[in-house]
């Protein structure tokens, strides 16, 4: 038996855990996945990140403050929360 | 010279927040569907000579639904960039990540157009470009959008054959997987500002700036400051929307002419 890690990226619209999500990304642990952009958008299945905790994700990253104070400025979309999941597999 | 087809201010205000403006080329005109031949008979792409290798692209280039918002949004000043590309999507190919185009020099005016010119209809399985309305005043080192997928408001551009779309420079685009067994062709152009405006360059209207907002939730908004203060494409949080408030604000007023 092992433990597999599932990653699944959240760009929340602020720090807070709940507040709604901008965009994702989950990763599978599977030989020759990739995620994409894809036609059907974004079908996140949770709608803020404490939806996800409530399903048994475990925030590994939390987002720093790091958006620009200056009012003149603005760049990244969203507030990145990292999530893993393990699951434990047969080898 | 006298300018038909300018964009009204609701257009330009539009353009402003959501960074892009799809234009209706004659879309009846047997020209485009020339055209996707003559890109379909090329086995090397001619980077920057692509008009001089498809001659018909002038066509494109000089129709006067063009030159009107070309005029609206960079002024009659404008110039074509020796820059242009053809984009051929093959079938099978993957999709094409996130990216603003160019190097990490942003601003919060409008001095260059991408400008993507689709001579055929372009279906959701033919590997569409992706646009995300509203992200072209973020200032985002292409590398550090790489854990981006899929973003609530991204547009694919799925379009009828002679559309013609209009983006800031900086918005933040890319493409889907062309999963159809044909070849999308986009082509490429870049405009350019070469003056600033002394007065608007579109169909203005004296006074539609400073109309008083209506903060009654509606989806009819209409005016220009409703417009410019309101909308919120990328649904961030209010610190952010006032920080877009106040750059679309400064867009606006650089774009009639206030010092």
């Amino acid at each position: 038996m092992m433990q597999k890690q599932r990653l699944l990226y959240l760009f929340a619209a602020t720090p807070n855990v709940f507040s709604n999500i901008t965009a994702h990304n989950l990763v599978e642990p599977v030989s020759g996945f990739r995620p994409e952009i894809s036609i059907l958008g974004h079908d996140c299945p949770f709608d803020c990140v404490h939806d996800a905790m409530i399903d048994g994700w475990h925030i590994i990253k939390f987002p720093v403050q790091e958006h620009p104070i200056e009012d003149h400025e603005i760049d990244q979309l969203g507030y990145e929360f990292v999530l893993q999941k393990l699951e434990t597999v047969d080898q | 010279m006298k300018t038909e087809h300018l964009f009204t201010d609701q257009d330009i205000a539009h353009f402003i927040v959501n960074g892009y403006h799809v234009l209706k080329l004659s879309p009846e005109d047997p020209v485009h569907e020339a055209i996707a031949q003559e890109l379909d008979q090329l086995d090397s792409n001619p980077g920057d000579a692509i008009i001089e290798k498809v001659p018909d692209l002038k066509k494109i280039v000089d129709h006067p639904v063009l030159l009107g918002a070309l005029v609206s949004l960079l002024g009659k000043d404008f110039n074509r960039s020796s820059h242009a590309h053809w984009h051929c999507r093959t079938p099978g190919v993957s999709y094409q990540h996130w990216h603003q185009d160019g190097t990490n020099q942003r601003h919060h005016q409008i001095k260059t157009l991408i400008c993507m010119y689709y001579p055929r209809t372009v279906k959701g399985d033919m590997g569409p470009t992706v646009i995300v309305p509203g992200t072209h005043f973020r200032n985002q080192p292409t590398t550090w959008m790489t854990n981006y997928y899929n973003i609530k408001g991204q547009v694919p551009l799925t379009l009828e054959g002679g559309s013609f779309v209009i983006g800031h420079y900086d918005l933040w685009h890319g493409a889907l997987a062309n999963t159809s067994d044909v070849k999308r062709h986009m082509v490429k152009l870049l405009f350019n500002r070469r003056s600033a405006n002394e007065i608007p360059s579109w169909d203005h209207e004296a006074g539609s700036g400073k109309e008083s907002l209506d903060w009654n939730p509606s989806e009819k908004r209409t005016s220009v400051p409703d417009i410019l203060t309101f909308s919120n494409p990328l649904r961030v949080g209010q610190s952010e929307l006032y920080k877009e408030r106040a750059i679309r604000n400064s867009c606006w007023k650089w774009l009639c002419g206030k010092k």
